[in-house]
């Protein structure tokens, strides 16, 4: 330490810098700080407090060319496998019994199943609804009673309030069949003939309307034709799939529809993850999970070779194995660990400690800097 | 696979009974006065399947709800039962229920023989119920759940003698609260919902205006007829409520009271729907009924005579009325044979002892299976198990213990005993307050933790006070006349709160900040030190004043001076 004298009017000199053996321990003391809290600290903590990515091929995620989606129909969810759940529907159990089994059903729609299932896996289930009714009320026609097409969406809103949930992994495909009121005979739009009317919506299933005739209202029992409803529920599963007949090109046109819908799907899943990855910072990608997205990237375009020389069931299967992984990765539930940790809870945690800490360590820089130029000037 | 004949169906009144040949529906609610003040309702819908459970696929379901169909497939269910009940059924006021739940959510499953992972079936299993029941039941694992050993026998048929109690599992959450969320799921089971019969009359506002109430769902397979050739599928649904006429303000109840209205006409899905009203202290508690019931009906059980009047639910809507007359009267009960309860001793939070006390007024020694699951954080000392019945030290006939271990599985205790004749016995048991890791505590930390009812199970060789169902049963007329050589009874008892040593939960905000102050405050020094030149100044010792005027003086010189 040097010791100084106050001046007369009280102000302190500055002993000379010359005698001052100690200055360049003092300028090795802020180096030794800088390196070891800036240079070695910083990239330690942010190493080990950084969200962990395995690897991924961003590159082959992001660069790809996706169908326009306003070209595609509007369709059934894509799936492996879908549920196929017939609900039978009887407003007024007390006035008539209708004699119907799921079973006889399901007999009329397998062979049509089992002619698209390369396709998808079908799962035919069937149940009962009592004392429920549509929810738009029909105008009298003469003798008979209208639904005009524009109140058709409203009857699937409260129905499928009634339908109860499902256990089961794979979307629904709803078949209703609605036996009206014994007096109330109900058809669609303005036909009058005596056929059964149905309509459908494309993404979510179809509704099948069956007038019990006079005769069996008076006996209070009704067994519908079996064989007719069979065929128009199997007019719309065909529907559904898009499929205009069940020859065997209309088949392969199907597979070939599927094949490139999934691989469209896979491709705009990974591209939405990886731009997800790149907008939110503490989405974990486990090895795990970016192993699935590799098989799912080299899955697609595998399909997409296979397509184009023309093989189409090769390609449909590594087009399902493609869709299968990318839906398996986007929604693990390990992406989102540190949903509730974001980056900016991290900063607060470790301020307090790091701040305090940096401000004297870089201030004391400028007196580095000031050292430096001094010994360049003396040299 | 066959179909109602035509025949049938022509002998049938205007009102269309379906006797679809597959299933059958009946509803049934039974009002029962329990000494002055109280009135029991309970609601009992059972579901008969004529199907073979071990071949049902559940794919294709006509009165039988299909969601839980699906839940029963899916998890190879042999039988299920699961309740849900908020408050205590006093067993010595009010005897014993027509079947016994334990507050909060209880779960208890037993799984078919060629299931091959039983804890993984179950852990999902809770999980689709807690779903279809809008309960929290997810929180059911292997941490909480054992298998009795004893107690929980299959209530249905079984196709072998054996039994391997490694297919059963038990586990309850004495924390769940019931509330309406849970009671609309259990109406859309039902094959009417709430539109006619008697769901019509589960208006959430009024039936949880009670002491008591209590939901249940019971599925188990049963013979199809006496011959027991062939099985069938049962399900009970169930619906227990305990009215507290004083709370009421009404004396004199009336549907309207009690349920805000009254029957919306019959389900026409149903095959019976009746209406059964306990007039069987009619003399010493005496009142009259309106309308006046369609028949009487005497039932003769176990040595006791109960008379109930029976309505058959109307196609109209129909309400019920009850009078009392004569003067308000004060009723003396007698206590039913066997009730127990259930408490914590001992202060500070070191150490503690559970206590289960049993009542036994029957004339002669009764078997008993006491089990007894608590969680792995209150562990428990075997051997300071101790049974003593009126001073006198008794031995148990059994005991089947598994020890818990942390984190992993919870204490299971069955304890087999023998209750000497008219006294009051007391099994007692230690433990130690434990503490646990932070993140394992609850919200609202301090409330405490649940330690589940104690289950007593006994079979009384008379039927005073006892409703239950016989084991062949699923409605309540099967009760009636009922008589067998025993009667099962499961009492639970009270459910208990302890609280834990709980930590101070503002500590890693109070150590983050203290340890970044140490730091900073030790850090701005030390470089200072090792950074800066240090110069040591000589003070001036002018007095404070004499400075000040010093300054003053040189500001006014310096003034005039420009």
């Amino acid at each position: 330490m040097d010791f100084v004298s106050m001046g007369r009017k009280g102000r302190i000199q500055k002993p000379p810098v010359s005698d001052d053996p100690e200055r360049p321990f003092r300028m090795y003391n802020i180096i030794s700080y800088f390196i070891v809290l800036i240079v070695i600290g910083l990239p330690v903590w942010w190493f080990t407090t950084r969200v962990y990515r395995a690897s991924l091929p961003l590159d082959r995620m992001f660069d790809v060319t996706l169908a326009n989606k306003t070209d595609r129909q509007f369709g059934i969810l894509l799936s492996l496998e879908y549920d196929v759940l017939i609900t039978v529907v009887n407003p007024e159990p007390s006035r008539l019994h209708v004699n119907l089994e799921g079973e006889e059903l399901e007999v009329y729609l397998r062979p049509f199943l089992e002619k698209v299932s390369p396709i998808a896996d079908f799962v035919v289930k069937s149940q009962w609804l009592y004392l429920v009714e549509l929810g738009a009320r029909p105008t009298k026609v003469i003798d008979h009673y209208v639904l005009s097409e524009e109140q058709l969406p409203h009857v699937i809103t409260p129905l499928e309030k009634k339908l109860w949930s499902h256990l089961s992994p794979r979307p629904c495909l709803n078949l209703v069949l609605y036996v009206s009121h014994c007096e109330v005979p109900l058809y669609i739009q303005e036909k009058s003939e005596n056929a059964t009317n149905a309509f459908l919506s494309p993404r979510w299933g179809g509704i099948v309307i069956i007038n019990p005739d006079p005769d069996s209202c008076e006996k209070r029992i009704f067994q519908p034709n079996v064989k007719q409803i069979g065929g128009i529920l199997t007019t719309q599963l065909s529907k559904m799939l898009r499929m205009e007949g069940t020859t065997k090109q209309d088949l392969i046109d199907l597979q070939k529809r599927k094949a490139e819908d999934m691989v469209d799907s896979t491709r705009r899943t990974l591209k939405s993850l990886a731009e997800l990855l790149s907008e939110i910072n503490s989405i974990v990608i486990s090895d795990d999970v970016a192993l699935k997205i590799k098989v799912a990237v080299d899955n697609a375009d595998l399909a997409d070779e296979l397509m184009a020389k023309g093989e189409i069931e090769n390609a449909l299967t590594f087009a399902k194995v493609a869709f299968e992984n990318s839906e398996a990765a986007f929604s693990d539930a390990s992406l989102l660990a540190l949903l509730y940790f974001p980056d900016d809870q991290k900063y607060a945690v470790y301020i307090p400690l790091f701040l305090p800490v940096m401000i004297p360590v870089l201030m004391s820089l400028l007196t580095l800097k000031k050292w430096l130029k001094e010994k360049e000037k003396t040299e | 696979m066959f179909h109602s004949t035509l025949t049938t169906f022509l002998l049938v009144v205007p009102l269309a009974v379906l006797t679809y040949a597959f299933d059958t529906f009946s509803e049934e609610l039974l009002l029962k006065p329990l000494g002055n003040d109280h009135l029991y309702a309970h609601f009992q819908f059972a579901t008969k399947w004529d199907t073979d459970p071990e071949q049902e696929s559940f794919r294709h379901t006509h009165m039988f709800p299909r969601a839980l169909g699906e839940i029963v497939a899916r998890y190879n269910v042999q039988e299920l039962h699961v309740s849900l009940t908020a408050g205590l059924w006093m067993y010595e006021t009010w005897g014993y229920p027509i079947m016994d739940a334990a507050p909060g959510a209880e779960l208890w499953v037993w799984f078919k023989e060629d299931t091959e992972n039983v804890d993984k079936n179950w852990k999902e299993l809770a999980s689709s119920l807690s779903g279809l029941l809008c309960a929290s039941l997810n929180f059911i694992d292997k941490t909480n759940s054992i298998n009795p050993e004893y107690t929980f026998k299959p209530r249905g048929a079984v196709s072998s003698p054996t039994i391997n109690s490694t297919f059963v599992r038990y586990s309850s959450l004495p924390r769940e609260i019931v509330c309406t969320e849970n009671l609309t799921p259990l109406k859309k089971l039902l094959p009417c919902e709430a539109k006619q019969g008697l769901g019509s009359l589960l208006n959430a506002g009024h039936i949880y205006n009670t002491r008591y109430h209590s939901m249940a769902i019971h599925m188990r397979p049963i013979c199809r007829d006496s011959s027991c050739e062939s099985v069938s599928l049962e399900l009970q649904q169930s619906v227990s409520l305990v009215y507290d006429l004083l709370i009421l303000e009404a004396k004199h109840w009336s549907f309207r009271k009690l349920f805000g209205q009254g029957v919306i006409g019959r389900c026409v899905l149903a095959e019976t729907a009746t209406i059964y009203v306990d007039t069987t202290n009619n003399e010493s508690v005496p009142f009259q009924l309106k309308p006046d019931p369609d028949e009487y009906v005497t039932s003769f059980r176990g040595g006791y005579v109960h008379t109930y009047a029976k309505y058959d639910v109307q196609s109209y809507v129909m309400s019920l009325n009850a009078n009392y007359l004569g003067k308000n009267k004060v009723v003396l009960n007698s206590p039913p044979a066997i009730y127990a309860n259930q408490y914590i001793t001992g202060y500070g939070q070191e150490r503690g002892g559970i206590v289960t006390t049993i009542y036994n007024n029957h004339w002669s020694p009764l078997d008993v299976v006491f089990l007894q699951n608590i969680p792995w954080y209150v562990p428990i000392y075997l051997h300071t198990l101790k049974i003593d019945a009126g001073g006198v030290r008794i031995e148990p006939t059994r005991i089947h213990y598994i020890p818990g271990r942390q984190r992993e599985r919870p204490y299971h205790l069955e304890v087999l005993v023998k209750l000497p004749a008219r006294s009051i016995t007391s099994l007692s048991i230690d433990f130690d307050y434990v503490f646990l890791k932070w993140q394992e505590y609850p919200p609202d930390a301090n409330h405490g933790f649940y330690i589940g009812s104690a289950v007593v199970s006994t079979i009384l060789p008379l039927a005073r006070n006892y409703t239950g169902l016989p084991q062949d049963g699923s409605t309540i007329s099967d009760s009636f006349n009922a008589s067998r050589s025993g009667y099962l009874v499961q009492m639970r008892t009270e459910s208990t709160v302890i609280t834990l040593p709980t930590p101070d939960f503002s500590m890693p905000y109070n150590v983050i900040c203290l340890a970044c102050t140490v730091v900073a405050l030790a850090f701005g020094p030390l470089h200072n030190i090792t950074t800066k030149r240090l110069i040591l100044i000589v003070k001036d010792n002018e007095h404070f004043i004499v400075k000040l005027k010093n300054k003053v003086v040189g500001i006014w010189t310096r003034r005039t001076s420009e």
